[in-house]
């Protein structure tokens, strides 16, 4: 049997802003992670020189963005696409719970 | 090559395998794992792994209730942590091609994780190596199980090192593979310290801190005749020590094949050599070495250690055992000599006294606490009708207190009488001489006993009022001190003229350096630390009576320890060269 060319494999490219006024720190690094593992593509997120694996919250972690970096999704595999799509939006939208609202928003996060 | 100076408190040079057990009582793993046990060590790092998810989960839904989501989103991450699928990648790798043990590979994969954090500029980002840490933590609590219970599982040899030993943790190490063993805190006088003698292995007490230094595996050296222990050793230090051992176990070996000739000096005097016994499993000791009998059997581990009374079943169960395995041979069995505080249930009294040694303690405890003392009481004489077994009441000081202990004794007697319980009405009664007042009161106290033993530790410390514990006097507690030896002359004189038997027990008898002078002061009955026994023999085997007594005389001349000490080393190098150390 040939040997699958590699072009065939999907590829796909994004940057995004980090806007958390803290950075990629725990909580965001835990929601990309865990979401970059609903994936079958490799993952790789960059920011100024280090690159690391998307889908484990330690590399996530380590990459200290900080707030205003620009971060580098790489996807690779069948869902490249959507996989870049969805983080992008994770970031962009400053990490929102991943789960449907189900709470009545009205009575918790209008405090203060 | 690391050199760490301790206390030495068991003498012997032991070389092994580290098994380290941390501040928190961590055991730090060994490094290893063999091949064959890689699939088994790669699921119970799984379970590990499960169970470290399971408990975050919970700990993430109660924080949640109690406090808010905010709080529980930490949880939320160290699951996240935990499941990473990079970090198992990492550690299954190191499992199964470097076959590394779970607990090591998690160690060291999350040490390296969290030293990429401690390196981050951002104090938010160094300080997210605390939460690795929690991490490691967690699957290492979870790897490692009650781990402190492995202490007394261990079934390869290896030495341990410890911060602290309890002494129910020390009797418990298995002697078939545990070498020696080493301990951060700890001093010369302590339980674990006896407890180390008795077991007959190397150990170093009071090293100070080193623990961070060692890792499971590592090969470390203990000198328990120098207190050293070191870590790291290089080749030539192994060497050295590895001939050091080998002479010992010579000297041991040649020892032990006098194990089945009698102690009977060159001039035909019998002597009886016993045994210092602490836990029950020590007869064994006492049989290997050739003990006569048990001329010390002391009973106070049955309440260290734990919150309860021991019941009269608990002591009778140990006593059985030991009587039965001596297996004819007298047994001395010394009621409970301990101060109120170490007692459960007996202190509220006196919340805390300024001279414990010279408060309410041993045979004074007991008289004031008539259960604890029948239950006793009760458990010794049932045991008496399973061989030669008789009792021994510590630190009397007054006539009263020895006639109180034996009206007790024949009360429980009754008791026993009446329930139809089987035991030995004649049982030897006896008492410790360890106070300068039970001396000096000796003629009458021989007329109403069976036979006296002098417990040298106590008395030193009695006669010389020192704490030997308190390092500023701790010189002048010395065995060669003249008051001692004419002390222990006029307990010998006393006895031999009521025809009673006397013993020495203690520290004194367990050295051959007083075997000489002991003898030539009339005592045929010697009771040592079980491993002594067959150096002792081998002095009574050398010498004659006549020789000791002109020993004897002499130093009863002499005018101080220090003078004392050095003839009694002398003679005994002359006669026996390769003993004199």
């Amino acid at each position: 049997m040939p040997r699958m060319p590699t072009m065939n494999v999907k590829q796909s490219v994004a940057h995004v802003v980090m806007r958390d006024p803290l950075g990629m720190h725990m909580r965001p690094a835990q929601l990309f992670s865990e979401l970059a593992t609903t994936f079958t593509s490799e993952i790789v997120v960059r920011c100024d020189t280090v690159k690391v694996d998307g889908k484990s919250i330690f590399e996530v972690l380590a990459l200290a963005a900080e707030c205003g970096a620009v971060i580098t999704i790489e996807a690779k595999g069948d869902d490249a696409d959507q996989a870049t799509a969805a983080l992008v939006e994770l970031v962009e939208n400053n990490f929102p719970e991943p789960t449907p609202v189900k709470d009545n928003k009205a009575d918790g996060d209008t405090t203060g | 090559m690391q050199r760490l100076e301790g206390i030495a408190v068991s003498p012997g040079v032991a070389i092994g395998e580290a098994f380290v057990v941390d501040h928190e009582g961590f055991r730090i793993p060994r490094r290893f794992v063999t091949r064959d046990a890689v699939e088994a060590e790669l699921d119970r790092l799984s379970q590990a792994v499960d169970a470290s998810a399971e408990q975050i989960e919970r700990n993430r839904d109660r924080v949640c209730a109690e406090l808010g989501k905010e709080y529980g989103a930490i949880f939320t991450a160290h699951l996240q942590m935990v499941r990473d699928r990079k970090l198992r990648g990492e550690l299954d790798e190191m499992i199964r091609d470097r076959h590394y043990s779970p607990e090591y590979a998690v160690s060291r994969v999350l040490r390296r994780y969290a030293k990429v954090f401690e390196g981050l500029e951002s104090r938010y980002f160094s300080e997210r190596a605390n939460d690795i840490v929690d991490i490691e933590k967690r699957l290492l609590r979870n790897l490692l199980g009650r781990r402190r219970e492995e202490l007394s599982h261990v079934t390869s040899p290896v030495v341990v090192l410890a911060h602290n030993l309890t002494p129910s943790e020390t009797a418990n190490l298995d002697r078939r593979f545990v070498r020696g063993f080493v301990t951060e805190i700890g001093g010369p006088g302590g339980h674990t310290a006896i407890v180390a003698g008795a077991l007959e292995i190397p150990a170093v007490v009071g090293t100070g801190p080193f623990l961070t230094d060692v890792s499971g595996g590592d090969l470390v050296i203990i000198d328990g005749d120098h207190g050293l222990v070191i870590l790291q050793p290089d080749e030539e230090t192994i060497a050295r020590y590895r001939h050091e051992a080998e002479e010992q176990r010579t000297m041991r070996a040649r020892l032990v094949s006098l194990r089945d000739l009698p102690a009977e000096t060159a001039d035909g005097v019998r002597i009886q050599l016993l045994g210092n016994i602490e836990f029950p499993g020590e007869v064994d000791h006492c049989l290997e070495h050739g003990a006569d009998g048990v001329g010390l059997y002391r009973t106070e581990f049955l309440y260290l250690g734990t919150d309860k009374r021991p019941s009269e079943d608990e002591h009778y169960e140990v006593y059985a055992q030991v009587v039965k395995t001596m297996g004819g041979r007298p047994v001395v069995i010394r009621t409970l000599d301990l101060g109120a505080d170490k007692v459960p249930g007996t202190n509220p009294v006196l919340d805390e006294e300024a001279n414990p040694f010279l408060g309410l303690r041993s045979i004074r405890l007991s008289l004031r606490n008539l259960p604890l003392f029948r239950t006793q009481l009760r458990a010794i004489l049932r045991a008496s009708v399973l061989g030669d077994v008789r009792i021994m009441f510590p630190l009397v000081s007054t006539l009263l207190e020895i006639r109180q202990a034996k009206m007790l004794l024949g009360d429980v007697m009754e008791d026993l009488e009446e329930r139809g319980v089987p035991f030995n009405r004649d049982i030897p009664v006896g008492m410790m001489v360890e106070v300068p007042a039970a001396v000096m009161m000796i003629d009458q106290f021989v007329q109403e006993l069976d036979f006296i033993s002098v417990g040298t530790n106590d008395l030193i410390q009695y006669t010389l009022a020192v704490d030997r514990g308190n390092r500023d006097v701790a010189s002048l507690y010395n065995a060669s001190d003249p008051a001692v030896v004419k002390l222990i002359d006029m307990a010998a004189r006393a006895a031999r003229r009521a025809q009673v038997p006397v013993n020495v027990c203690g520290q004194m008898s367990s050295s051959t350096s007083y075997t000489m002078l002991l003898l030539g002061l009339g005592l045929r009955q010697l009771s040592a630390t079980p491993a002594a026994i067959p150096e002792i023999k081998k002095v009574c085997r050398t010498v004659t009576i006549p020789q000791c007594e002109a020993v004897a005389v002499r130093a009863l001349e002499l005018e101080n320890a220090r003078d004392v000490k050095n003839y009694l080393k002398e003679e005994l190098k002359r006669l026996l060269p390769e003993l004199g150390h």
